[in-house]
């Protein structure tokens, strides 16, 4: 009898083992198939997390139904996948040679996706006039050893917003931004005397995220290039303990112990800030506008409260700062990277950016695009498309940028909230991201 | 002399799908585990999975940051537990006594915060918790001192909202098991000029010690787990603070993507639930007594 159970037991495990095998290995319908009796169409599917949230969905669905209507020879299937699976779901598909044709990331997944060797090489597929539109800043982003694997599409680059209440309340000008690295200094050292408001809140004078998410790290790049730092030498090494880098937290320490930034937050804490009206000056991409509505409560009517310029000018002589974006890839393994490769050309061409644009307020990355007047409609958009013209592209050169960019964010909490000595922090923090990068 | 049973068809036949069932869903998942852990097993690199001569476990082994962690999550589990378990029994105790009024809405009122999602009850104590504008700094007075930004402090905060969030099914637990006690027993012990503290710890405590048993391992093996309010309310910070063995492995395992190495901690954790929890039971119910 046992040996009886132990027989069927067996035969229900092999059983079970085999449907998943083949399960696993079932093709998902991504090659060129009849498109439903006509024999030229080719499917494409195309992965990303826009049509799995509400502000994206219906119009992703229309800028595909757009691009199919005007390419019949194509049809799109969108796989969505939630941002925080879609990492781990496009790199598990990728790797097993099911990844969609094209491939939506943003730049510390791209490293991660042309690490896996993903990504297709877009140097001769991608129009090259489109390809010379492209600000120069945002075509480094997506090369990767001198190839293009990526084509950037909704940039968000870093700019200044301020507080216009509270900078009349420190006796500043709320119609002149600073313009310098010591003017915002002096600006947020001012507002940050204010003490205290109505409500006994602190106030605080500047917002730099300095904490918990590798986010905060990824974006405090942009103060290291503020103060003449890096985080890779000129050889693609990495390089933290500089005199720039150092310089850069010397003075966001200066400024966290004289409490004028709040220390170890990141950037939702920093929003919330802001739109409650406790923080004068913070470091943000164009969505924090959409952000500052929502927590004030105020919805369009906060704008009036809010200024908005480009980062002051640093130590380098010009307004530094790194942007954040989306950007699209083909697979490299894909069947149809032609109908693959037009897809992307439509996605970033120029209907179908004033579209998004007047949809979600992105910004384009191509310059006959950001200077249409209908992407800078206000004063908002122009700082944001000016901006792009400075933004650096991350250095994410590596498949490990992500765990790097929260080691640099634990070595920021290790100076600004555990008060350790920045030579040290630095010194140990490259050996760690070193010796990850070489794994 | 073995006599020849007959082998009952349409009982096996109803636990098959039973048993398929746990299988997809639990056997499986546990035997893949265990075989990728001893695999380099690389999401940057799924063509060249092969045998590792156990590189995973001696990495997991030699890292310090693993020790670190599992240290920090043996805190929590006993911070988490501990106090629940005093805080629960008290309260219980307290509805168990006939002298309180009202002992009913009490108990659904303080059942409430159980109820609550975890993710739910994280959002809403990094809210209590907020330097600027969060409730308990104003209370107790601390300015804009950060309790879940600070290193030392970041791991009381959370353990704070884990033990709010967990009291309630610890309290209605032991209530249930103080409410089986045997009057006659306290009775016979007050005769015999026993104290109220005498007869609880002589009677009432081994006497729900089955329940005090289930209840405490039952907390400790789903604390040992807790992810929702780590990811959600720190991310394992300020300086690794509150990294705990959940949020390492799936740090090393998803933004590391070593599988492999990820799954072999997941090993690791796995025997020593098992070893802690049949050595817990044994100590336990040598303790218990029958009446």
């Amino acid at each position: 009898m046992k040996k009886l159970y132990g027989t069927l037991l067996s035969a229900l495990l092999g059983g079970t083992m085999l449907l998943t095998a083949c399960g696993g290995s079932a093709d998902s319908g991504k090659a060129a198939d009849s498109g439903g009796g006509d024999s030229e169409q080719v499917t494409i599917t195309i992965s990303n997390w826009l049509e799995a949230e509400e502000a994206t969905e219906a119009i992703f669905k229309e800028m595909l139904d757009d691009f199919m209507a005007q390419n019949p020879d194509i049809k799109v299937e969108s796989q969505a996948i939630p941002f925080n699976q879609y990492k781990d779901q496009v790199l598990i598909a990728g790797t097993s040679g099911n990844a969609a044709d094209v491939i939506l990331g943003n730049s510390q997944m791209m490293s991660a996706f042309n690490g896996a060797g993903l990504l297709a090489e877009l140097d001769t597929e991608i129009s090259q006039d489109i390809l010379d539109d492209i600000y120069p800043g945002y075509l480094e982003g997506t090369t990767y050893d001198g190839k293009v694997k990526a084509v950037s599409w909704a940039p968000h680059p870093i700019a200044m917003y301020y507080n216009k209440d509270l900078f009349e309340q420190a006796g500043l000008d709320p119609e002149t931004p600073p313009a310098t690295w010591e003017e915002m200094t002096e600006a947020a050292r001012a507002v940050a005397a204010l003490g205290q408001d109505d409500s006994g809140n602190t106030i605080y004078g500047l917002g730099i995220p300095t904490g918990k998410v590798a986010h905060s790290g990824t974006v405090f790049n942009g103060i290291f290039y503020a103060f003449g730092g890096h985080y890779l030498d000129e050889s693609g090494n990495v390089d933290l303990n500089n005199a720039g880098n150092k310089a850069a937290l010397e003075w966001t320490k200066e400024l966290v112990d004289e409490k004028v930034i709040p220390a170890g937050l990141e950037i939702k804490d920093l929003r919330g800030l802001f739109a409650s009206g406790q923080l004068g000056i913070v470091f943000d991409g164009d969505m924090g506008r959409a952000a500052f509505r929502s927590s004030s409560g105020l919805d369009e009517a906060f704008d009036e409260k809010m200024g908005v310029a480009i980062i002051p000018v640093g130590e380098t002589g010009r307004s530094e700062t790194v942007y954040t974006e989306h950007q699209l890839g083909v697979f490299a393994q894909s069947e149809n990277k032609e109908a693959a490769v037009r897809l992307v050309e439509y996605l970033i061409s120029e209907e179908a950016m004033v579209k998004y644009h007047k949809s979600n307020a992105v910004l384009s990355a191509r310059e006959s695009i950001a200077t249409l007047p209908e992407m800078n409609e206000d004063t908002f958009m122009e700082v944001f498309n000016k901006q792009s013209e400075t933004a650096s592209p991350l250095p994410a050169t590596n498949a490990m940028f992500d765990n790097a960019m929260n080691e640099v964010t634990k070595a920021i909490e290790r100076i600004m909230v555990n008060n350790e000595e920045i030579d040290t922090v630095l010194d140990e923090t490259n050996a760690t991201i070193t010796e990850m990068y070489a794994e | 002399m073995r006599t020849k049973r007959k082998i009952n068809w349409f009982m096996i036949l109803l636990l098959i799908p039973a048993v398929a069932m746990l299988t997809v869903t639990i056997i499986m998942p546990v035997f893949v585990v265990v075989g990728m852990s001893f695999f380099r097993y690389n999401l940057l690199d799924m063509a060249n999975v092969h045998w590792n001569n156990f590189a995973n476990y001696k990495a997991v082994f030699a890292d310090p940051e693993f020790v670190k962690t599992f240290g920090r999550t043996l805190t929590y589990v006993c911070g988490t537990v501990g106090a629940q378990f005093v805080i629960g029994l008290g309260v219980a105790l307290l509805l168990n006594s006939k002298r309180i009024r009202g002992r009913r809405i009490f108990r659904s009122l303080l059942f409430l915060p159980w109820t609550i999602p975890s993710l739910v009850v994280a959002v809403t104590w990094m809210f209590i918790l907020q330097p600027q504008y969060g409730v308990m700094n104003y209370l107790l007075g601390l300015g804009d001192y950060s309790i879940l930004g600070n290193s030392s402090t970041a791991m009381l905060g959370i353990i704070v909202s884990a033990v709010w969030k967990q009291m309630p099914l610890m309290m209605i637990m032991l209530l249930s098991g103080l409410q089986t006690v045997p009057e006659d027993l306290k009775e016979a012990a007050e005769i015999d000029g026993a104290n109220g503290f005498q007869k609880f710890l002589c009677i009432t405590i081994p006497c729900i010690m089955p329940v005090i048993k289930t209840v405490t391992l039952t907390s400790i093996v789903s604390n040992f787990q807790m992810f929702v309010l780590f990811f959600t309310m720190t991310g394992g910070g300020p300086v690794r603070a509150t990294t705990t063995l959940p949020l390492y492995t799936y740090e090393t395992a998803f933004t590391g993507f070593d599988l492999g190495k990820g799954a072999a901690m997941g090993v690791c954790w796995l025997v020593f639930l098992v070893v802690f929890s049949v050595i817990y039971n044994k100590v336990l119910s040598a303790k218990e007594i029958e009446y």
